[in-house]
């Protein structure tokens, strides 16, 4: 009961508010919970920390959610992390199983959220517990095993580890700090622009350009394609029974396993987790080869990994300071706003706002369910909303959230713009937002961490020997390359059969 | 291990890291051209085509309208917060401009309902977020 002393009935109101705009941003092709969180920003800045986080975790977890519907009716996922939901759910709903499927995808999603809190709750203490004796030899070590995990888990692996460092030099920008240790002195930047820069680009504005503002010129750029016509039908067929969830607890939690694990690696989408749990299912499937024909053990594993992502990814964001995924990127934005530094301390320090993550996470994915699994025929029709009217209350939410997030500065709104300018055209070339963006996150504390390691110890070989928890990070990170350049070997393998195969 | 020593001059530790950085973007960047050498051969050789093709799937009138509504509404909204400082007045008469504009850029086929809706939703999504932001949460808008 201790974790229920601070709920307020004003943050049970805003994780359900939450919950709805995410499903609605989620069941939207083209938009993601990273940009409903985005979006939504500014409407936290009138509120606190805990009330704040209410309707971020409802944002996060509605988002991840709702991008099952339009996976199901339309075949088209509607986040990256549903994709594995079209492979059995758009086949089920082509048998006229559409609800079924749903309401499948809806507990399953229930279940992987709830195991993700779960292990949140028991291993988000654990870990900072040993993370609040590193020292800065062994935080510098853990953001470089972050980036090379990055830049590793990347669509390519060079493409990956060039934005990520490039996200740490733009986040260079500015003045070395002096309550950071630093000396003061401003870096990177053009004489004429000294004024606006001297603190550097402010987060949230980046966030919102890179996960707002280029969306909607990559649907811009394709003409803003109008919203898709329903050909689907919900009711028919097999109705929903839970029976259909029996024998298939290993599966539930195995997928929900597999997705809170991947949402611990810093950076790394929900497609991941997905598409994961869906292989290891095809793996061990009494029948592999009715996956992909409309089976609901499919669905199951999908819907499970990529909600079970969301407990996962919280885990490295507060024990740590390390965000999880893009959408837990932006919830950095949050506490930024509020003064709050997340790491090993934050639970000890901070323990209210502790109870409320854990609280509104378990409420968020409840109040999920009930709007889903109970309105389904509503949620339906969001997928039809028109784009016409959507983006232009995107672009100005995403406007006013960059003014305001420091209070008014104009010069933040072209911080946005620039960089949902340099987000379109990077993803262009083959530059990827979350490990710049993850970069950019931890860009400044590996610089203090690394300089002030060197100037306490006066050598690089401090890295290696400080203690074993030192070693034992490097071996991570040689095993983190080393499947880097492994897979990076293979898919060049792959391209070469593929030619030769011409 | 004398090879691995490093003194940081306190008056130059500010470019200290970033010159790291920096050195490991370049090389980055110069494995990453090595890497794609293959397609940007390609690429370079059928540069026409691919340009060509690439311009003809941009839909240069909403892309571009997209863009210079933008640059539009912060200017003037920008230049309008001074004729009437610190109301939130500029923000909402420019949002629901912009949103206006914006919604008729992006509609394909502008019936009369749709238009209709699009100048209601222009007029009172602004209202909204000025309200709320502005008046409830007594946050600075331009």
């Amino acid at each position: 009961m201790e974790l229920l002393v601070d709920v307020t009935p004003l943050m049970l109101v805003l994780v359900a508010f939450g919950v709805i705009i995410g499903i609605v941003f989620g069941a939207i092709p083209g938009m993601t919970a990273t940009m409903a969180v985005a979006v939504c920003l500014p409407m936290t800045y009138g509120l606190d920390l805990d009330t704040s986080l209410a309707l971020l975790l409802g944002l996060y977890v509605g988002g991840i959610s709702g991008g099952l519907v339009p996976a199901i009716l339309i075949n088209i996922p509607g986040t990256p992390s549903s994709i594995t939901t079209t492979f059995d759910g758009h086949p089920m709903a082509q048998k006229g199983e559409a609800e079924r499927a749903l309401k499948i995808g809806i507990v399953a999603s229930l279940f992987g959220g709830l195991f993700s809190a779960l292990v949140l709750f028991f291993f988000a203490p654990a870990l900072a517990d040993v993370a609040i004796k590193f020292s800065y030899v062994e935080k510098f070590l853990i953001i470089f095993f972050a980036l090379t995990i990055i830049a590793s888990l990347s669509k390519r692996l060079i493409n990956g580890a060039v934005s990520g460092v490039l996200g740490i030099w733009v986040s260079l920008i500015g003045t070395y700090d002096i309550n950071n240790g630093g000396n003061g002195d401003i870096r990177l930047v053009p004489g004429f622009l000294e004024d606006q820069l001297i603190n550097g680009f402010s987060l949230l504005p980046v966030l919102i350009g890179l996960f707002g503002l280029t969306v909607i010129l990559e649907e811009a750029a394709k003409g803003v394609p109008p919203e898709p016509i329903a050909r689907f039908k919900l009711g028919g067929g097999t109705p929903f029974r839970f029976s259909v969830f029996k024998g298939h607890l290993g599966t539930l939690t195995r997928a929900s396993a597999i997705g809170t694990f991947v949402g611990l690696l810093p950076g790394i989408g929900g497609s991941a987790a997905s598409v994961l749990a869906y292989v290891q299912q095809k793996n061990l499937s009494k029948h592999p080869e009715r996956l992909g024909t409309g089976e609901p053990e499919g669905v199951i594993a999908s819907e499970s990994a990529n909600n079970g992502l969301t407990g996962g990814a919280l885990i490295p964001l507060v024990s740590l300071g390390i965000p999880g995924d893009s959408t837990t990127a932006v919830m950095i934005g949050a506490f930024t706003l509020q003064g709050l530094q997340l790491g090993p301390l934050f639970i000890g320090e901070h323990l209210e706002a502790w109870h409320t993550i854990m609280v509104n996470l378990v409420f968020a994915n409840i109040v999920m369910f009930a709007v889903m699994f109970f309105a389904i025929r509503y949620v339906v029709k969001v997928i039809q909303v028109p784009k016409y009217l959507l983006y232009p209350i995107i672009l100005m939410m995403c406007v006013v959230g960059a003014f305001s997030a420091n209070s008014g500065i104009m010069f933040d709104v072209w911080t946005f713009f620039l960089f949902g300018l340099f987000g379109y055209y990077g993803h262009k070339i083959g530059l990827e937002s979350a490990p710049f963006i993850i970069g950019f996150i931890l860009g400044k504390d590996a610089e203090v961490y690394f300089v002030k390691s060197i100037e306490s110890y006066g050598s690089l070989s401090i890295f290696f020997t400080k203690s074993p928890i030192a070693v034992g990070l490097w071996v991570l990170i040689a095993l983190s390359l080393g499947y880097a350049f492994y897979q990076a070997w293979r898919n060049v393998q792959r391209g070469a059969a593929e030619e030769g195969g011409k | 291990m004398e090879f691995l020593r490093v003194t940081i001059d306190f008056d130059q530790s500010h470019l200290f890291f970033p010159r790291i950085v920096g050195w490991v973007l370049v090389v980055l960047l110069c494995l990453a051209l090595v890497a794609r050498r293959r397609e940007l051969v390609r690429a370079a050789a059928g540069l026409r085509g691919s340009l060509g093709a690439a311009i003809e799937s941009l839909d240069l009138k909403t892309f571009g309208g997209t863009i210079g509504l933008l640059i539009a509404y912060i200017v003037v909204m920008d230049r309008l917060s001074d004729v009437w400082p610190n109301t939130g007045l500029s923000f909402l008469v420019c949002s629901m401009v912009f949103m206006a504009s914006l919604s008729l850029l992006y509609l394909h086929d502008r019936t009369r309902r749709k238009v209709a809706l699009a100048i209601v939703c222009a007029v009172l999504a602004p209202f909204v977020v000025w309200y709320a932001l502005a008046k409830l949460f007594f946050l600075t808008l331009p």
